[in-house]
């Protein structure tokens, strides 16, 4: 019985799918445009998250030590500081290179008359785990006043970069969920309307006796297969597509922090290609439902 | 076969459409159901093969009430029910032969007796060259007759027909009409609602006559009055 049941289900299934070819193909284009658009913005989202990602990572503090400090003492300032829970990295910048590297960078300045010999003291370039601890750890580095001149950082910048980093997360994950819903509203719809247009067809089947069942089981099978193909055609889509503007990212910006990582672009295409024809199934339970009610 | 008892129907607006009907059909009777339009006819066919239910009474199949019978085993009494109507219902993307097979398959048939009772069921409404036919390319005789072997393909003891001549003209109502008449004499309890006073009078078999949701007349060899 449940063979023949499963047999049954999708030959009528294809005989709907092929005698309804129209609205069929209309179903698999709303469908793979609402998942590209879905997984567009997924990847939007991972990208957003990443270059705040970045951002945090290159924020820096900058440690002059006191003028006079022995090279001794110095060193040992950058591993204690290396050694503190929230720096990632303590890195030494002696002061004379620190003067050629910036020479070297204002060439068309007349520095040698201007300044006379070298105005910058030894430091110490700190990269800290976490930005949101920043605070925390200027606290504790001020505590080193035998050692630590000054502690150079913007605190107005990385209090916005916090912020940026939150709500990129927040209005990501939104947007996500949010074109999921809508995702889900479009799919419902179209597969509403592909039963719709055949609402005399499940009224004949009830009136020869047809079960519930039987009635379900073709149209959740189409559901499926039409939710299954609009997502392999939104993960073509997103799959050269994304290729397409990584190329051109690392071709024309290199130095913007694209996510370029394949096991991030399957991750995405996994989502979308299991999101299909899940809600291919829910929007035909859900239409097939209201129209048994009928 | 079918007992009727008190019978009410009232819509949602608080039109009545059936008052206390009573009505008892015996196995293999052949029965007329006239009146005019918004009679009930149509709501008394539907309440038989539950597609509408009453507002209270009961209809006994064999015994068995119908409002005792639970959502799940409709689709079973209607196996047991063969309906026509006047629009015939055919499913338009599918063959003469697959509209007919359609309601075996949903009994789990197999295949080969399905091919056998298609072609027996084909043969007797005498559509048999038409199997591959789509039904618009179909009259509007050869769309009854299809809709009557969809009914009758699985031997239903009883056939309803709701105005099947309705929009047919004259000569290919009568021949309805007799296709009906020998789907009765092979043992099927057929119901007929109709406007066809011509066919009514001439073929004189029982005439229930309903008004207003009332039985106002029941006579055994009948005329449409």
């Amino acid at each position: 019985m449940l063979l023949s049941n499963i047999k049954f289900f999708i030959y009528e299934a294809f005989i709907g799918l092929n005698r309804s070819r129209l609205m069929f193909f209309t179903s698999i284009a709303t469908i793979a445009v609402s998942l590209t658009v879905f997984g567009f913005f997924i990847l939007v989202s991972v990208n957003i998250h990443s270059i705040s990602n970045y951002m945090s990572s290159k924020f820096e503090i900058l440690v002059t030590v006191k003028e006079n400090l022995p090279q001794q003492d110095i060193k040992r300032l950058r591993a204690k500081l290396a050694r503190m829970p929230l720096v990632n990295s303590a890195l030494f910048v002696d002061k004379d290179k620190a003067w050629v590297e910036f020479k070297k960078k204002y060439t068309h300045l007349d520095l040698a008359t201007l300044i006379v010999g070298n105005p910058l003291p030894h430091s110490i370039t700190i990269q800290v785990v976490e930005l949101n601890k920043i605070k925390q750890l200027v606290a504790s580095l001020k505590k080193e006043t035998d050692s630590i001149d000054d502690i150079i950082y913007s605190g107005d910048l990385s209090e916005k970069l916090i912020v940026f980093a939150k709500y990129s997360q927040i209005i990501g994950v939104s947007i996500v969920v949010f074109l999921l819903l809508a995702t889900l509203l479009i799919i419902i719809n179209t597969i509403r309307l592909t039963v719709l247009a055949r609402i005399e067809e499940v009224t004949i089947m009830q009136l020869v006796g047809a079960t519930n069942g039987l009635i379900r089981g073709p149209f959740l099978f189409e559901g499926m297969i039409i939710g299954l193909i609009g997502a392999l055609g939104a993960n073509l889509i997103l799959h050269f597509g994304y290729q397409y503007i990584t190329q051109l990212f690392v071709e024309f910006a290199p130095y913007f922090p694209i996510v370029s990582d394949k096991t991030v672009l399957f991750s995405v295409l996994l989502i979308v290609g299991t999101t299909g024809p899940l809600i291919g199934l829910l929007g035909s339970n859900i239409s097939i439902s209201r129209s048994l009610k009928l | 076969m079918i007992k009727i008892k008190n019978l009410e129907k009232i819509h949602k607006n608080g039109f009545k459409a059936l008052k206390k009907v009573n009505l008892h059909v015996g196995k293999n009777e052949f029965i007329y159901l006239v009146g005019p339009s918004g009679a009930g006819k149509t709501t008394l066919l539907n309440m038989i093969f539950k597609f509408d239910r009453p507002t209270s009474g009961e209809i006994y199949i064999d015994n068995c009430p119908l409002t005792s019978i639970h959502d799940r085993q409709i689709p079973h009494l209607r196996r047991n029910i063969g309906v026509v109507f006047q629009d015939f219902k055919l499913l338009p993307k599918r063959t003469v032969y697959e509209n007919i097979a359609f309601a075996l398959k949903v009994m789990h048939y197999s295949r080969a007796n399905i091919r056998r009772k298609v072609s027996q069921v084909l043969d007797l409404v005498g559509l048999t060259q038409k199997e591959s036919y789509f039904p618009n390319q179909l009259s509007g005789g050869e769309k009854q007759r299809i809709c009557i072997a969809r009914a009758i393909v699985n031997d239903p003891p009883i056939l309803l027909a709701d105005e099947p001549t309705g929009s047919l003209d004259p000569d290919t109502s009568w021949e309805i009409m007799h296709l009906l008449s020998k789907i009765n004499a092979r043992n099927t309890t057929v119901i007929v609602a109709t406007h066809n006073k011509g066919l009514v009078d001439d073929l004189r078999k029982r005439v229930v006559t309903l008004e207003s949701g009332k039985i106002i007349r029941d006579q055994q060899i009948g005329f449409y009055q």
